[in-house]
Protein backbone atom coordinates (compact mmCIF):
# COMPACT_ATOMS: atom_id res chain seq x y z
CA UNK A 1 0.00 0.00 0.00
CA UNK A 2 1.41 3.19 -0.71
CA UNK A 3 2.64 5.63 2.13
CA UNK A 4 0.88 8.11 0.48
CA UNK A 5 -2.55 6.79 0.47
CA UNK A 6 -2.08 5.99 4.17
CA UNK A 7 -0.89 9.26 5.39
CA UNK A 8 -3.84 11.09 3.51
CA UNK A 9 -6.17 8.92 5.00
CA UNK A 10 -4.97 9.08 8.50
CA UNK A 11 -5.29 13.11 7.84
CA UNK A 12 -8.62 12.36 7.33
CA UNK A 13 -9.87 10.36 9.99
CA UNK A 14 -8.56 13.27 12.02
CA UNK A 15 -10.92 15.51 10.23
CA UNK A 16 -13.48 13.21 10.56
CA UNK A 17 -12.39 13.33 14.49
CA UNK A 18 -11.87 16.85 14.64
CA UNK A 19 -15.83 17.13 12.60
CA UNK A 20 -17.17 14.37 15.11
CA UNK A 21 -16.29 16.82 18.30
CA UNK A 22 -17.81 20.07 16.80
CA UNK A 23 -20.81 17.93 15.83
CA UNK A 24 -20.84 17.35 19.51
CA UNK A 25 -20.40 20.39 20.97
CA UNK A 26 -23.29 22.38 18.36
CA UNK A 27 -26.02 19.96 19.94
CA UNK A 28 -24.87 22.46 23.11
CA UNK A 29 -27.59 24.57 23.20
CA UNK A 30 -26.45 28.63 24.23
CA UNK A 31 -27.02 29.89 28.08
CA UNK A 32 -28.27 33.01 28.94
CA UNK A 33 -25.67 34.71 31.09
CA UNK A 34 -28.37 36.79 32.86
CA UNK A 35 -28.10 40.09 31.22
CA UNK A 36 -30.96 41.27 29.38
CA UNK A 37 -32.45 44.59 28.81
CA UNK A 38 -36.00 45.32 27.58
CA UNK A 39 -39.05 47.42 26.99
CA UNK A 40 -42.31 48.67 24.98
CA UNK A 41 -42.25 52.24 23.37
CA UNK A 42 -43.89 54.25 20.58
CA UNK A 43 -41.46 55.06 17.91
CA UNK A 44 -42.56 58.33 16.14
CA UNK A 45 -42.68 58.63 12.13
CA UNK A 46 -39.36 59.54 10.37
CA UNK A 47 -37.07 59.21 13.81
CA UNK A 48 -35.20 57.10 15.75
CA UNK A 49 -34.40 55.25 18.84
CA UNK A 50 -31.34 53.44 20.97
CA UNK A 51 -32.36 50.47 22.84
CA UNK A 52 -30.21 48.89 25.20
CA UNK A 53 -28.10 50.42 27.83
CA UNK A 54 -25.48 50.73 28.05
CA UNK A 55 -23.53 49.69 24.64
CA UNK A 56 -23.23 46.00 25.45
CA UNK A 57 -19.47 44.39 24.62
CA UNK A 58 -19.30 41.32 22.43
CA UNK A 59 -16.97 38.87 21.76
CA UNK A 60 -16.90 35.88 19.55
CA UNK A 61 -18.37 33.50 22.07
CA UNK A 62 -21.18 36.37 23.57
CA UNK A 63 -23.86 36.58 21.19
CA UNK A 64 -26.83 38.49 21.39
CA UNK A 65 -30.54 37.03 20.79
CA UNK A 66 -32.78 39.93 19.82
CA UNK A 67 -37.02 39.70 19.78
CA UNK A 68 -38.49 42.28 18.09
CA UNK A 69 -42.32 42.83 17.78
CA UNK A 70 -43.49 45.76 15.85
CA UNK A 71 -46.90 46.80 14.17
CA UNK A 72 -45.52 48.70 11.72
CA UNK A 73 -42.18 48.11 9.52
CA UNK A 74 -38.98 49.15 11.05
CA UNK A 75 -35.23 48.68 10.47
CA UNK A 76 -32.58 47.46 13.45
CA UNK A 77 -29.25 47.84 13.48
CA UNK A 78 -26.15 47.02 15.20
CA UNK A 79 -23.40 49.36 15.42
CA UNK A 80 -19.84 49.29 16.66
CA UNK A 81 -19.87 52.16 18.35
CA UNK A 82 -20.27 53.39 21.92
CA UNK A 83 -23.50 54.25 22.78
CA UNK A 84 -22.07 57.68 23.99
CA UNK A 85 -20.60 58.55 20.65
CA UNK A 86 -23.90 57.87 18.31
CA UNK A 87 -25.93 60.07 20.64
CA UNK A 88 -23.23 63.41 20.34
CA UNK A 89 -23.58 62.96 16.37
CA UNK A 90 -27.16 61.89 16.16
CA UNK A 91 -28.85 64.81 18.65
CA UNK A 92 -32.37 64.27 19.29
CA UNK A 93 -32.76 61.38 17.19
CA UNK A 94 -32.71 63.20 13.89
CA UNK A 95 -32.47 60.84 10.96
CA UNK A 96 -30.69 62.86 8.67
CA UNK A 97 -28.04 63.14 10.70
CA UNK A 98 -28.31 59.31 11.45
CA UNK A 99 -28.10 58.72 7.91
CA UNK A 100 -25.20 61.07 7.39
CA UNK A 101 -23.49 59.06 10.73
CA UNK A 102 -24.13 55.67 8.94
CA UNK A 103 -23.17 57.10 5.46
CA UNK A 104 -19.73 57.77 7.28
CA UNK A 105 -18.95 54.92 9.41
CA UNK A 106 -20.50 52.30 7.19
CA UNK A 107 -17.70 49.80 7.78
CA UNK A 108 -19.20 49.67 11.65
CA UNK A 109 -22.73 48.32 10.48
CA UNK A 110 -22.60 45.23 12.10
CA UNK A 111 -26.33 43.86 11.21
CA UNK A 112 -29.09 45.91 8.95
CA UNK A 113 -32.49 44.15 9.48
CA UNK A 114 -35.70 45.87 8.07
CA UNK A 115 -38.35 43.99 10.73
CA UNK A 116 -42.05 43.21 9.10
CA UNK A 117 -45.22 43.84 11.06
CA UNK A 118 -45.55 41.00 13.89
CA UNK A 119 -43.19 38.84 15.93
CA UNK A 120 -39.16 38.67 15.28
CA UNK A 121 -36.10 37.24 16.59
CA UNK A 122 -32.60 37.85 15.73
CA UNK A 123 -29.36 36.45 16.15
CA UNK A 124 -26.30 37.84 16.26
CA UNK A 125 -22.23 36.58 16.98
CA UNK A 126 -19.32 39.12 16.04
CA UNK A 127 -15.89 38.17 14.65
CA UNK A 128 -14.31 40.18 17.29
CA UNK A 129 -14.41 42.69 19.99
CA UNK A 130 -16.88 44.88 19.40
CA UNK A 131 -19.32 47.47 21.56
CA UNK A 132 -22.77 47.03 19.94
CA UNK A 133 -24.78 49.87 19.83
CA UNK A 134 -28.64 49.23 19.27
CA UNK A 135 -30.94 51.33 16.64
CA UNK A 136 -34.77 50.75 15.83
CA UNK A 137 -35.41 53.41 12.78
CA UNK A 138 -39.29 54.39 11.72
CA UNK A 139 -39.17 55.68 8.12
CA UNK A 140 -42.39 55.53 7.43
CA UNK A 141 -44.89 58.29 7.72
CA UNK A 142 -46.63 56.54 10.78
CA UNK A 143 -45.75 55.58 14.29
CA UNK A 144 -44.98 52.05 15.29
CA UNK A 145 -45.53 50.67 19.01
CA UNK A 146 -42.17 48.68 19.45
CA UNK A 147 -41.26 46.20 22.09
CA UNK A 148 -38.35 44.65 22.24
CA UNK A 149 -36.18 42.24 24.69
CA UNK A 150 -31.94 41.91 24.38
CA UNK A 151 -30.28 38.97 25.73
CA UNK A 152 -26.64 38.37 26.18
CA UNK A 153 -25.78 34.12 24.98
CA UNK A 154 -22.82 32.68 26.29
CA UNK A 155 -22.54 29.42 23.73
CA UNK A 156 -19.41 27.01 23.96
CA UNK A 157 -19.40 26.69 20.11
CA UNK A 158 -21.11 29.37 18.34
CA UNK A 159 -23.14 27.62 15.09
CA UNK A 160 -22.43 30.58 12.85
CA UNK A 161 -19.37 29.38 13.20
CA UNK A 162 -18.72 25.38 13.23
CA UNK A 163 -21.43 24.24 10.63
CA UNK A 164 -19.14 25.78 8.18
CA UNK A 165 -16.43 24.45 9.50
CA UNK A 166 -18.40 21.05 9.62
CA UNK A 167 -18.98 21.51 6.05
CA UNK A 168 -15.54 22.31 4.26
CA UNK A 169 -14.01 19.73 6.86
CA UNK A 170 -16.62 16.46 6.64
CA UNK A 171 -16.73 15.84 2.79
CA UNK A 172 -12.86 16.38 2.44
CA UNK A 173 -12.25 13.76 5.99
CA UNK A 174 -14.56 11.78 4.21
CA UNK A 175 -12.96 11.62 0.76
CA UNK A 176 -9.34 11.11 2.29
CA UNK A 177 -10.60 8.55 4.36
CA UNK A 178 -12.55 6.67 2.28
CA UNK A 179 -9.39 6.36 -0.66
CA UNK A 180 -7.70 4.78 1.92
CA UNK A 181 -10.34 2.62 3.08
CA UNK A 182 -10.84 1.27 -0.78
CA UNK A 183 -7.06 0.90 -1.49
CA UNK A 184 -6.83 -0.87 1.81
CA UNK A 185 -9.78 -3.22 1.09
CA UNK A 186 -7.48 -3.56 -2.26
CA UNK A 187 -4.72 -4.14 -0.97
CA UNK A 188 -6.47 -7.33 1.45
CA UNK A 189 -7.75 -8.45 -1.82
CA UNK A 190 -4.58 -8.90 -3.99
CA UNK A 191 -2.94 -10.73 -0.70
CA UNK A 192 -5.81 -13.20 -0.13
CA UNK B 1 21.57 -1.26 -7.19
CA UNK B 2 22.44 2.26 -5.41
CA UNK B 3 20.02 3.11 -2.61
CA UNK B 4 18.56 6.36 -2.95
CA UNK B 5 19.68 9.01 0.15
CA UNK B 6 17.23 10.01 2.15
CA UNK B 7 14.83 6.53 2.31
CA UNK B 8 16.61 4.97 5.68
CA UNK B 9 15.50 8.32 7.22
CA UNK B 10 12.14 8.34 5.63
CA UNK B 11 12.03 4.10 6.78
CA UNK B 12 12.76 5.19 10.44
CA UNK B 13 10.06 8.41 10.33
CA UNK B 14 7.66 6.09 8.58
CA UNK B 15 8.00 3.05 11.02
CA UNK B 16 7.92 5.30 14.04
CA UNK B 17 4.76 7.22 13.16
CA UNK B 18 2.86 3.96 12.55
CA UNK B 19 4.04 2.51 15.71
CA UNK B 20 3.53 5.84 17.75
CA UNK B 21 0.14 6.70 16.52
CA UNK B 22 -1.54 3.31 15.58
CA UNK B 23 -4.71 3.39 14.90
CA UNK B 24 -7.08 4.93 16.40
CA UNK B 25 -4.59 6.91 18.95
CA UNK B 26 -4.38 9.67 16.25
CA UNK B 27 -7.98 10.34 16.01
CA UNK B 28 -9.29 9.64 20.02
CA UNK B 29 -6.14 12.46 20.57
CA UNK B 30 -7.67 14.95 17.68
CA UNK B 31 -11.29 14.01 19.12
CA UNK B 32 -9.67 14.96 22.62
CA UNK B 33 -8.08 17.95 21.69
CA UNK B 34 -10.65 19.72 19.39
CA UNK B 35 -13.70 19.10 21.88
CA UNK B 36 -11.27 19.97 25.02
CA UNK B 37 -10.00 23.56 23.07
CA UNK B 38 -13.65 24.59 22.23
CA UNK B 39 -15.28 23.41 25.43
CA UNK B 40 -13.10 25.69 27.31
CA UNK B 41 -12.56 28.50 24.79
CA UNK B 42 -16.57 28.91 24.77
CA UNK B 43 -17.09 28.26 28.73
CA UNK B 44 -13.97 30.17 29.69
CA UNK B 45 -13.73 33.06 27.22
CA UNK B 46 -16.43 34.71 26.66
CA UNK B 47 -17.96 35.20 30.35
CA UNK B 48 -15.04 35.92 31.88
CA UNK B 49 -14.17 38.88 28.77
CA UNK B 50 -17.69 40.03 28.41
CA UNK B 51 -17.39 40.97 33.02
CA UNK B 52 -14.06 42.77 32.23
CA UNK B 53 -14.04 44.34 29.07
CA UNK B 54 -10.21 44.34 27.77
CA UNK B 55 -8.25 45.54 25.22
CA UNK B 56 -7.76 43.10 22.38
CA UNK B 57 -4.36 42.34 22.91
CA UNK B 58 -5.40 40.93 26.30
CA UNK B 59 -8.31 39.32 25.49
CA UNK B 60 -6.42 37.13 22.75
CA UNK B 61 -4.15 36.02 25.95
CA UNK B 62 -6.50 35.18 27.72
CA UNK B 63 -8.35 33.04 24.87
CA UNK B 64 -5.34 31.47 23.88
CA UNK B 65 -4.41 31.00 27.79
CA UNK B 66 -8.21 29.53 28.50
CA UNK B 67 -8.18 27.08 25.18
CA UNK B 68 -4.69 25.42 26.07
CA UNK B 69 -5.18 24.39 29.33
CA UNK B 70 -6.51 20.93 29.03
CA UNK B 71 -5.33 20.83 25.49
CA UNK B 72 -2.09 21.57 26.76
CA UNK B 73 -2.10 18.51 29.44
CA UNK B 74 -3.36 15.75 26.65
CA UNK B 75 -0.99 16.63 24.31
CA UNK B 76 2.05 16.04 27.62
CA UNK B 77 0.20 12.77 27.92
CA UNK B 78 0.61 11.98 24.14
CA UNK B 79 4.06 13.22 24.67
CA UNK B 80 5.05 10.78 27.89
CA UNK B 81 3.34 7.88 25.86
CA UNK B 82 5.70 8.36 22.86
CA UNK B 83 8.39 9.71 23.75
CA UNK B 84 9.27 8.97 27.32
CA UNK B 85 7.31 5.20 27.12
CA UNK B 86 7.79 4.64 23.61
CA UNK B 87 11.66 5.50 23.64
CA UNK B 88 12.40 3.90 26.67
CA UNK B 89 10.28 1.03 25.67
CA UNK B 90 12.50 0.89 22.65
CA UNK B 91 15.68 0.10 24.64
CA UNK B 92 13.89 -1.85 27.25
CA UNK B 93 13.19 -4.35 24.33
CA UNK B 94 15.50 -3.53 22.09
CA UNK B 95 14.23 -2.35 18.75
CA UNK B 96 16.47 0.38 19.16
CA UNK B 97 18.81 -1.97 17.58
CA UNK B 98 17.38 -2.66 14.94
CA UNK B 99 16.64 1.30 14.08
CA UNK B 100 20.31 1.67 14.44
CA UNK B 101 21.30 -0.85 12.05
CA UNK B 102 20.19 1.18 8.90
CA UNK B 103 22.71 3.30 6.96
CA UNK B 104 22.41 6.02 8.95
CA UNK B 105 24.05 8.53 11.44
CA UNK B 106 22.71 8.46 15.36
CA UNK B 107 21.65 11.67 14.88
CA UNK B 108 19.47 11.38 12.08
CA UNK B 109 17.64 8.13 13.78
CA UNK B 110 17.16 10.21 16.79
CA UNK B 111 15.69 13.15 14.51
CA UNK B 112 13.40 10.84 13.30
CA UNK B 113 11.93 9.41 16.21
CA UNK B 114 11.49 12.43 17.53
CA UNK B 115 9.60 14.37 14.12
CA UNK B 116 7.75 11.17 14.67
CA UNK B 117 6.69 11.40 18.47
CA UNK B 118 6.98 15.55 19.31
CA UNK B 119 6.11 16.45 15.62
CA UNK B 120 3.26 15.33 14.66
CA UNK B 121 1.74 15.68 17.92
CA UNK B 122 2.93 19.20 18.19
CA UNK B 123 1.10 19.84 14.59
CA UNK B 124 -1.89 18.52 15.60
CA UNK B 125 -2.06 20.90 18.69
CA UNK B 126 -1.33 23.61 17.31
CA UNK B 127 -3.24 22.80 13.75
CA UNK B 128 -6.61 22.49 15.90
CA UNK B 129 -5.50 25.54 18.28
CA UNK B 130 -5.29 27.72 15.50
CA UNK B 131 -7.96 25.99 13.57
CA UNK B 132 -10.32 26.77 17.27
CA UNK B 133 -8.53 30.63 17.26
CA UNK B 134 -9.61 31.57 13.06
CA UNK B 135 -13.22 29.93 13.70
CA UNK B 136 -14.12 31.46 17.09
CA UNK B 137 -12.16 35.08 16.49
CA UNK B 138 -10.81 35.65 13.39
CA UNK B 139 -10.66 39.07 13.08
CA UNK B 140 -9.52 39.57 16.74
CA UNK B 141 -6.73 36.73 15.98
CA UNK B 142 -5.48 38.57 12.86
CA UNK B 143 -5.14 42.07 14.37
CA UNK B 144 -3.07 40.36 17.55
CA UNK B 145 -1.34 37.65 15.65
CA UNK B 146 1.97 38.79 17.24
CA UNK B 147 0.57 38.07 20.76
CA UNK B 148 -1.16 34.94 19.63
CA UNK B 149 2.23 33.61 18.63
CA UNK B 150 4.33 34.86 21.54
CA UNK B 151 1.68 32.80 23.79
CA UNK B 152 1.88 29.79 22.21
CA UNK B 153 5.94 30.36 22.06
CA UNK B 154 5.36 31.19 26.16
CA UNK B 155 3.31 27.73 26.64
CA UNK B 156 4.78 25.32 24.57
CA UNK B 157 8.63 26.78 26.18
CA UNK B 158 8.06 24.29 29.47
CA UNK B 159 6.46 21.62 28.39
CA UNK B 160 9.53 21.03 25.77
CA UNK B 161 11.92 21.54 27.99
CA UNK B 162 10.30 19.00 30.15
CA UNK B 163 10.39 16.56 26.98
CA UNK B 164 14.21 17.11 26.79
CA UNK B 165 14.95 16.33 30.07
CA UNK B 166 12.59 13.56 30.36
CA UNK B 167 14.00 11.84 26.39
CA UNK B 168 17.28 12.31 28.73
CA UNK B 169 16.05 10.37 31.41
CA UNK B 170 14.44 7.63 29.21
CA UNK B 171 18.03 7.07 27.68
CA UNK B 172 19.48 7.23 31.02
CA UNK B 173 17.16 4.07 33.05
CA UNK B 174 16.57 2.15 29.53
CA UNK B 175 12.91 1.20 31.18
CA UNK B 176 9.55 2.68 29.73
CA UNK B 177 7.29 2.32 32.74
CA UNK B 178 10.06 3.70 34.98
CA UNK B 179 10.96 6.42 32.54
CA UNK B 180 6.76 7.52 32.58
CA UNK B 181 6.44 7.19 36.27
CA UNK B 182 9.47 9.74 37.03
CA UNK B 183 8.18 11.25 34.81
CA UNK B 184 4.58 12.19 35.94
CA UNK B 185 6.33 12.60 39.23
CA UNK B 186 8.09 15.44 37.83
CA UNK B 187 5.93 17.28 36.39
CA UNK B 188 3.67 17.31 39.41
CA UNK B 189 6.84 18.22 41.52
CA UNK B 190 7.94 20.89 39.32
CA UNK B 191 4.24 22.36 39.72
CA UNK B 192 4.12 21.60 43.33
CA UNK B 193 7.28 23.71 43.22
CA UNK B 194 5.76 26.66 40.89
CA UNK B 195 3.12 26.63 43.14
CA UNK B 196 4.66 27.23 46.17
CA UNK B 197 7.80 29.93 44.64
CA UNK B 198 4.12 31.50 43.52
CA UNK B 199 2.85 32.07 46.97
CA UNK B 200 6.22 32.97 48.44
CA UNK B 201 6.56 35.86 46.17
CA UNK B 202 3.11 37.10 46.57
CA UNK B 203 3.71 36.73 50.55
CA UNK B 204 6.98 38.08 51.22
CA UNK B 205 6.01 41.23 48.08
CA UNK B 206 9.90 39.60 46.57
CA UNK B 207 8.95 38.84 42.65
CA UNK B 208 12.85 37.18 42.22
CA UNK B 209 11.58 33.38 42.38
CA UNK B 210 8.70 34.14 40.20
CA UNK B 211 11.12 35.65 38.01
CA UNK B 212 13.50 32.61 38.32
CA UNK B 213 10.47 30.34 37.56
CA UNK B 214 10.10 32.23 34.44
CA UNK B 215 12.88 31.02 32.69
CA UNK B 216 11.45 27.83 33.05
CA UNK B 217 8.35 28.73 32.20
CA UNK B 218 8.23 31.96 30.24
CA UNK B 219 4.07 31.93 30.39
CA UNK B 220 4.23 33.69 33.60
CA UNK B 221 5.82 36.52 32.57
CA UNK B 222 3.13 37.19 29.42
CA UNK B 223 0.21 36.37 32.35
CA UNK B 224 1.90 39.26 34.56
CA UNK B 225 2.91 41.40 31.57
CA UNK B 226 -0.91 41.11 30.77
CA UNK B 227 -2.20 41.09 34.35
CA UNK B 228 0.13 42.66 37.11
CA UNK B 229 1.11 40.49 39.94
CA UNK B 230 -0.38 42.66 43.32
CA UNK B 231 1.29 41.98 46.82
CA UNK B 232 -0.31 41.07 49.48
CA UNK B 233 1.80 43.07 52.08
CA UNK B 234 0.34 46.78 51.11
CA UNK B 235 -1.57 45.89 47.75
CA UNK B 236 1.42 47.42 45.48
CA UNK B 237 2.04 46.01 42.20
CA UNK B 238 4.34 43.23 42.69
CA UNK B 239 5.98 42.73 38.97
CA UNK B 240 4.88 43.69 35.70
CA UNK B 241 6.91 42.89 33.24
CA UNK B 242 7.70 44.86 29.99
CA UNK B 243 6.84 43.15 26.40
CA UNK B 244 10.58 42.83 26.00
CA UNK B 245 11.18 41.64 28.64
CA UNK B 246 8.73 38.94 28.45
CA UNK B 247 10.36 38.68 24.94
CA UNK B 248 13.93 38.50 26.57
CA UNK B 249 12.18 35.14 29.16
CA UNK B 250 11.14 33.72 26.11
CA UNK B 251 14.08 33.48 24.41
CA UNK B 252 15.79 32.58 27.95
CA UNK B 253 13.47 29.51 27.93
CA UNK B 254 14.29 28.39 24.64
CA UNK B 255 17.69 28.24 25.66
CA UNK B 256 17.21 26.09 27.60
CA UNK B 257 14.85 23.57 25.73
CA UNK B 258 17.86 24.11 23.12
CA UNK B 259 20.82 23.22 25.50
CA UNK B 260 18.25 19.80 26.57
CA UNK B 261 18.07 18.82 23.51
CA UNK B 262 21.72 19.40 22.26
CA UNK B 263 22.40 17.28 25.33
CA UNK B 264 20.11 14.30 24.76
CA UNK B 265 21.31 14.32 21.16
CA UNK B 266 24.78 14.40 22.17
CA UNK B 267 24.36 11.41 24.83
CA UNK B 268 22.72 9.00 22.08
CA UNK B 269 25.14 9.94 19.39
CA UNK B 270 28.14 9.68 21.37
CA UNK B 271 27.99 8.21 24.87
CA UNK B 272 25.18 5.68 24.43
CA UNK B 273 26.33 1.98 24.56
CA UNK B 274 23.85 -0.68 22.29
Amino acid sequence: MKRISIALGRIGAVFLAVCCALAILVFIPPANVGISTSGTFPLNPETLMLVGTPSFSLNPQVSVKVELNTNNTVEFYIINVLREEIMREVRLNNLTKFNEFMKNNADRILLNKTIGEGSTTLEYTPNGIVNATFVIVNRNLHSANISYKIELLTSIAPKVRIIPAITYLGPIGALLTGQWVFAKLKYKRERS
Amino acid sequence: MERRRGNPFLEILAASIHEDFRFPILEVFAFLYAISTFAFLGLGGGIASMLSPQSGEAYIHQLVSIQMGIPLFIFLILIFKNVVYGFGSEFEKGTIQTLLSYPLKRHMVLTAKLLSALGVSLLMFLGIQFFALFIMAPQTVFANLATVIVSYLASLSYPLFLTAILLIVAMKIRKGGLALVLGIVLYFALSVASGILTALSITTGNPLPLKALSVLNPSLALQYHFNPLGSLVGGEILWNPSFNEVLAYIGGGYCLVIAAFLIAYYYFSRRLNI
